[in-house]
């Protein structure tokens, strides 16, 4: 999923300062499963902003409405009326979400409630880890189901570095080292030998380096 | 025969010498002078002088500007090149740039993480690895294309080296990382600072079985200890450092003032002891900011003297 | 300090947990107490949310206490920690927002008789004080007090 955090309080004070009218707009999928910007997240923050206008006294109202996903049109008309009746939209969806709705609203001012952080999962309840970058081009099946590009802190793709200690990344001891990871794991598989083999440089044309990337689908376009 | 070398490193490692390399660490600001004064120290002592390219990622004089520096001062430099702050693109650029001017050796490296350093704000590149970035120098050495496969006019023919970690996790891999450094062109290799002589023997003992030392020049790290402080420090809190209990408590042995001397006393010694293990082709003596305790260990060990050198000159 | 001077009534919400402590005490409390004294009771204390408890605030209330369970004790295992860690958070969001993060606080002792629970609603209350954000009205905007509907029975 696309994992995300609420920006800190003071920078979404500052940022709806200006607006008396404000939707709060929450995302009911990725966002919503990172405790970010589901329905729950969108009354604690429409609470928070009450409090804070009532404590500055000044005028605040806030419209709250969560749907489905911000990234897709067919739900994205669903907040029609509540962005029209509001002077702007503070969407706790990921960046893609409120470029979304921001692209479908043209006159009213969207801005972001979150920071959208990482590809990832919850790798237990609470705790989410960085797993995938996106770049477009997937080795995973090269070593061992674990993104080294993603989850090593040097990008190396022929073997680890001289910091790895016990299993820990020298960047950061709470963090796995990737490369054990896939050690360990293909060991497991007694696959090991193949990492003997040189993993030659990146194609970055795959990843956004060569500019935003577009995916054409010409079956679905109707 | 002597054309076949591209540099006295070579040739002397080539010819079965015993070799002996030093690190110098640029300065922080652009006084070339440090390096003139630092170089001195060394001069007599080693066949190669490691510059280092930013180490641990802290923003000091560019590893190509110190090593001209260093040949004017009549030293042969080992460039360092670390693929942290330059792509593939500036790599190949500064690649041709260093062998126009003079520069004949290079060590490969991905380079200290610049979490550690002083702007730990920094973009990390890794556009390629270590493995990739030997592979690219190799490819131009022998057959003068640069990674596009152009024909580059006059393409750089380097010595090449690469680093490795005897004492890292994990333990089992590191001999087929070492076999992938030396399959992607590396000749030489410096090590990790040695202070467990068992598992370093272990690791040789590797080298030597799977035929690796037949490839490759391996030089161990050494670097004295300056004090008890200093040994724990790096126990600690330097990755992939091994530094035996037993190390640490000789160092605490003795008094604070002759705990700098008990470290080249252990340095001295791990140097004997690696002229013994087969496969060791010379020593690696990293001791940034102490330059001259270099030259007091190699003649202590009398390692080398080049002929008719004259200290200080 | 002049004679015909007095005291302002202090607003608060108490959600307590029925295992925690006895709901007759807590009744007593009401209309008894010199406080302007708001009650939620709940089954467990996981039901609280951060969004009830702000919601008290908003209501008015200068502080928001939550007596739970002492740890070990939830009969649902760990409503008490549930409780704990949303009040933790809060308070940090109150806190980050400069309204206060001393308001809403949570109580795991064994509280047993009126003067004990009256003695932690006015440590909640201090506390609100420290924080340096004092509502100072009453609790009048009773929309926001949660229902029973949320599981949480007034």
């Amino acid at each position: 999923m696309i994992v995300a955090e609420q920006k800190p309080l003071p920078e979404i004070i500052e940022m709806v300062s200006p607006f008396k009218k404000l939707l709060i707009l929450g995302c009911g999928t990725c966002v919503k499963t990172c405790f970010a910007g589901g329905e729950e997240e969108v009354a604690v923050l429409a609470s928070i902003l009450r409090l804070d206008a009532r404590h500055k006294g000044k005028d605040i109202q806030i419209t709250e409405l969560t749907i489905e996903r911000q990234c897709e049109n067919e739900f994205i008309q669903e907040a029609s009326e509540a962005v029209s009746a509001n002077d702007a939209v503070l969407s706790l969806a990921c960046g893609a979400g409120v470029q979304d709705i921001a692209r479908r609203f043209k006159n009213t001012p969207v801005l972001p409630g979150l920071n959208t952080t990482f590809v990832g999962v919850m790798e237990s309840r609470g705790l989410f880890t960085e797993e995938c970058l996106c770049c477009g081009d997937c080795r995973l099946g090269m070593t061992g189901g674990v993104c080294v590009l993603a989850r090593c802190a040097k990008k190396l793709s022929n073997g680890p570095c001289g910091g790895s200690r016990n299993g820990k990344c020298e960047v950061n001891p709470e963090i796995d080292c990737a490369w054990q990871l896939v050690i360990d794991r293909m060991t497991c598989l007694g696959t090991l030998d193949s990492l003997r083999q040189y993993c030659p440089p990146r194609d970055w044309r795959s990843s956004n380096s060569a500019g935003p990337r577009k995916l054409l689908r010409e079956d679905m376009v109707i | 025969m002597s054309g076949e070398y591209v540099s006295k490193l070579e040739k002397k490692l080539s010819s079965g010498g015993f070799a002996v390399t030093a690190e110098l660490g640029p300065p922080r600001g652009a006084n070339e002078n440090v390096i003139a004064e630092k170089a001195k120290l060394l001069s007599c002592w080693v066949d190669g002088v490691n510059i280092t390219d930013n180490q641990t990622a802290i923003v000091r004089m560019s590893s190509i500007a110190a090593c001209v520096h260093v040949l004017e001062a009549g030293l042969e430099p080992i460039m360092q090149m670390v693929t942290r702050d330059r792509n593939r693109i500036a790599l190949q650029s500064d690649l041709l740039g260093a062998y126009s001017l003079g520069i004949r050796n290079i060590l490969c490296l991905s380079g200290d993480h610049h979490v550690f350093g002083s702007q730990p704000d920094a973009l990390g590149v890794f556009d390629v690895d270590s493995i990739q970035l030997l592979r690219i120098v190799d490819e131009m050495r022998r057959s003068g294309r640069d990674m596009s496969g152009y024909q580059l006019d006059t393409p750089p023919r380097m010595f090449v080296g690469a680093a490795a970690n005897p004492f890292a996790d994990p333990f089992d891999y590191r001999v087929i990382r070492l076999a992938k450094k030396i399959d992607a062109g590396a000749r030489f290799i410096q090590t990790q600072c040695i202070y467990n002589l068992e598992r370093f023997r272990g690791w040789m003992s590797r080298l030597c079985q799977e035929g690796l030392t037949e490839k490759v020049y391996i030089l161990g790290g050494v670097t004295p200890l300056k004090s008890a402080g200093m040994a724990k420090y790096m126990a600690q809190k330097v990755a992939g450092m091994d530094i035996p209990e037993a190390v640490i408590r000789r160092m605490e042995g003795v008094p604070r003032e002759k705990a700098a001397r008990e470290g080249v006393k252990i340095a001295l010694e791990t140097i004997h002891e690696l002229q013994t293990i087969a496969g060791v082709r010379g020593v690696h003596i990293m001791a940034i900011e102490n330059e001259q305790a270099v030259g007091a260990l190699v003649e202590e060990a009398r390692l080398m003297k080049i002929p008719g050198c004259l200290e200080g000159e | 300090m002049p004679e015909n001077y007095k005291e302002p009534i202090r607003a608060i919400a108490l959600f307590y947990c029925v295992n925690a402590v006895d709901r007759q005490v807590v009744k007593k409390l009401e209309g008894n107490c010199q406080l302007d004294l708001r009650l939620v009771k709940m089954p467990c204390s996981s039901m609280v949310k951060e969004v009830f408890l702000l919601r008290a605030l908003e209501a008015g209330a200068e502080a928001v206490l939550v007596l739970v369970c002492p740890k070990g004790h939830c009969q649902f295992a760990d409503g008490n920690i549930r409780a704990s860690k949303r009040v933790e958070r809060t308070g940090k969001l109150l806190g980050e927002a400069g309204l206060g993060g001393g308001r809403v606080s949570i109580n795991d002792a064994k509280l047993e008789t009126e003067e004990e629970i009256l003695l932690a609603l006015r440590q909640a209350l201090s506390q609100a004080d420290a924080s340096g954000i004092a509502a100072g009205s009453k609790i009048s905007n009773k929309e926001y007090i949660p229902s029973s509907a949320d599981g949480v029975e007034k």
